[in-house]
């Protein structure tokens, strides 16, 4: 019964405190609201953490913290509530399918190693046990955030209906996403490509493996889609500079503190969109420095195996000059950081392309494994690369949507930088590696950290060929206005 | 050509080209259905279980710890030996979450083919079979039986690692196997 209330309490608390941030966009609304509320439940357990330290600890303080400060955050915003029927619609509406499937039909997450390492110390967490077991390399390897949500049940339970929760909550910000950009389309076009992508999509096994799946990849992926929609059209969708600013530095919060490799992510998204119109050096630090500081939180609440010794203190200190560094290139060479950022396609696909030349005979096995299960069906994506492949190929030969073209910027960059994190993973104990033939792969799987984009991308890449002279199916679309990622700001433009 | 509502919109005109994208699109959709292989995307569970009742199931590579202390409870594993060269590998962190005492100090206790015969013998030794990682990090799982006799002990509270043959380790109740070899320290 904890359960469904702690649910149902979430469900409104994060109507309340997204609608604080933006109150007219219910694809944003309750997804931000629940954002905030898993950065505020790693920022409690790292007060749990501490005070545990300091002998200063009862049974569910954790709980109870977290209960606390989830109130102290929504109060501003319970005076919006009355006017966001929809939003409780939908964020109740989640809860309730989620405890339909999960208690009533007993659907669960699709039994893996993984999974069962996140639900084993989900258990542990909930049932009070000390932070440090988090800390080793391999409980690393399985995040932070999610355990620490599935852990928010008391005596060793968890709450398993976080899966279902976050999904809907990825869809709806696809959804909503989507929407905005194709809104320069007919209403006939938007049938038919989003009709297009949904069934090649939908048809493949791994979306709905992710529905159930105990891991970090939907958490990710939520935190990525509603950061970069932000970063795209956050002039549109929010009032004000500050509450865009809180959006983006939220969802890299949760990014960096999901997976290992979302700080890595994170700072890529910072560099990729660091040079968009209206984006401030402040900005760009700001983010950075959350990324930072949720590395080094949950680091140090673990106890992680990383920050032994010297690495303790040399570690923030490098991180503190970074930003430093940062901030000085800003104001005496503007130029030549905005150019850093304009490159870090390149240099990431340097380095790609580089260890591909170093290590071709160890990467061989990885790179037919890539193929095979993202090209060949063996990886739960299907068929649908090759569909993509052919919108892509034909975007060369049409007039090509700039979201189109920004957006397909985005998915290569991280993608790249996936790759990347694979090879330093796997090649901790040797020579590097892009995985194995399976849907569970963890390079595979990754893949879902970008469905959200990759379907937005894949439903204005039909549309435009669907809209060009190519089909004969002419109906030319208003352009979307958009933010350029391509051309670097010059000194002192906008900044 | 129809005018809409101050709109100038064309009729929808099927071109080889249309034809051949939505062609396309039906061939991905069906070779998703129907060329690869069937994978169920969730498992169905009658009623909560905790994380070691799916572990015990599911037959987890990893899930030495939580069978045993599933089977068990909290009970003190020792000549576990070293993952590198001469032993079986239990995560810290899983033995802390699943409260087992671990010492991996000395190596398992080598049996020979009589006394691994002759402990299965001993009337009332049951055995809980699991895996879990072992000699070297080549991604290498050995099978590892876990040996109790209530007879003998009704209350375990020590397992003494043992290899049982080249790649099959033991995990014996201390007393249960001091039957079998004498003392052991």
């Amino acid at each position: 019964m904890l359960d469904l209330s702690l649910l149902v309490f979430i469900a409104l608390a994060s109507v309340a405190i997204g609608c604080q941030v933006v109150l007219k966009h219910l694809w944003l609304t309750v997804p931000i609201g629940f954002l905030a509320i898993v950065v505020l439940r790693v920022a409690t357990y790292a007060v749990t953490a501490f005070l545990a330290q300091l002998q200063v600890s009862f049974e569910n303080l954790d709980l109870w913290l977290f209960i606390a400060s989830v109130v102290a955050v929504s109060i501003p915003g319970l005076k919006n509530l009355p006017k966001q029927g929809w939003a409780i619609l939908v964020s109740v509406g989640f809860v309730a399918l989620a405890e339909f499937g999960s208690r009533v039909l007993g659907l669960f997450t699709k039994p893996h190693g993984d999974s069962l390492w996140i639900l084993a110390l989900a258990e542990y967490v909930s049932g009070g046990g000390s932070a440090s077991v988090m800390g080793t390399s391999m409980s690393l390897k399985r995040g932070f955030s999610l355990i620490l949500m599935l852990g928010l049940g008391e005596g060793k339970t968890r709450i398993d209906e976080f899966m279902p929760i976050i999904f809907g909550m990825l869809a709806i910000v696809t959804i909503g996403f989507g929407l905005h950009v194709m809104r320069g389309f007919s209403r006939r076009v938007l049938v038919i490509a989003t009709a297009a992508v949904a069934l090649t999509v939908f048809t493949a096994a791994m979306p709905w493996i992710a529905v159930f799946y105990v891991n970090g990849h939907t958490l990710v992926a939520l935190g990525l889609t509603v950061v970069v929609a932000t970063m795209l059209f956050g002039h549109e969708l929010f009032a004000s500079r500050g509450a865009q600013l809180f959006t983006v530095c939220l969802g890299l919060s949760v990014v960096t503190l999901t997976r290992p490799e979302g700080a890595l992510l994170s700072l890529v998204v910072i560099a990729l969109f660091a040079n968009r119109k209206g984006s401030k050096p402040t900005d760009v630090l700001v983010s950075i420095a959350t990324v930072f500081a949720s590395f080094l939180t949950w680091m140090y609440v673990v106890n992680s195996y990383l920050l032994t010794g010297r690495v303790a203190w040399l570690l923030p200190l490098g991180m503190v000059l970074f930003v430093a560094g940062v901030w000085a290139i800003y104001r005496w060479v503007p130029k030549l950081i905005n150019r850093l950022f304009a490159l870090t396609p390149l240099i990431l696909l340097t380095v790609f392309v580089g260890l591909q030349i170093v290590f071709f005979g160890a990467l061989q096995k990885g790179d037919r494994s890539l193929f095979t299960n993202l090209f060949l069906g063996f990886g739960a994506w299907g068929f649908m690369l090759w569909g993509f492949l052919v919108i892509t190929v034909l975007s060369f030969f049409l007039e090509r949507q700039r979201i189109f073209g920004t957006l397909m910027r985005v998915l290569g960059t991280l993608v790249l930088t996936s790759f990347l994190a694979k090879m330093v993973d796997g090649g901790q104990f040797g020579a590097p590696t892009l995985g194995r033939v399976g849907w569970d792969d963890s390079l595979n799987r990754m893949w879902f950290h970008f469905i959200g984009l990759f379907i937005v991308t894949a439903v204005v890449g039909v549309a435009q060929v669907l809209t060009s002279k190519f089909v004969g199916f002419n109906f030319k679309p208003r352009s979307i206005d958009t933010v350029d990622l391509e051309t670097p700001l010059a000194a002192g433009e906008s900044k | 050509m129809i005018a809409q509502q101050g709109r100038v919109v064309k009729k929808f005109k099927l071109s080889k080209r249309l034809v051949a994208l939505v062609v396309a699109a039906l061939l991905i959709v069906s070779a998703n259905l129907f060329l690869t292989k069937r994978t169920i995307p969730f498992q169905r569970l009658h009623g909560y279980q905790t994380a070691a009742e799916m572990i015990e199931n599911k037959n987890w590579n990893w899930g030495l710890a939580f069978i045993v202390s599933l089977n068990q409870g909290e009970v003190t594993l020792d000549h576990l030996g070293n993952l590198e060269n001469n032993g079986i590998f239990i995560p810290d962190e899983l033995a802390q979450v699943t409260n087992l005492q671990l010492d991996a100090k000395v190596p398992p206790i080598v049996l020979s083919a009589e006394d691994s015969f002759a402990l299965r013998q001993i009337a009332g030794t049951s055995a809980t079979i699991s895996k879990t990682r072992c000699l070297n990090r080549g991604y290498k799982y050995c099978e590892v039986d876990i040996l109790t006799n209530d007879s003998v002990n009704d209350s375990p509270k020590r397992f003494v690692g043992v290899r049982l043959s080249a790649n099959v380790f033991g995990l014996v109740e201390a007393q249960l196997l001091e039957k079998v070899i004498g003392q052991v320290n």
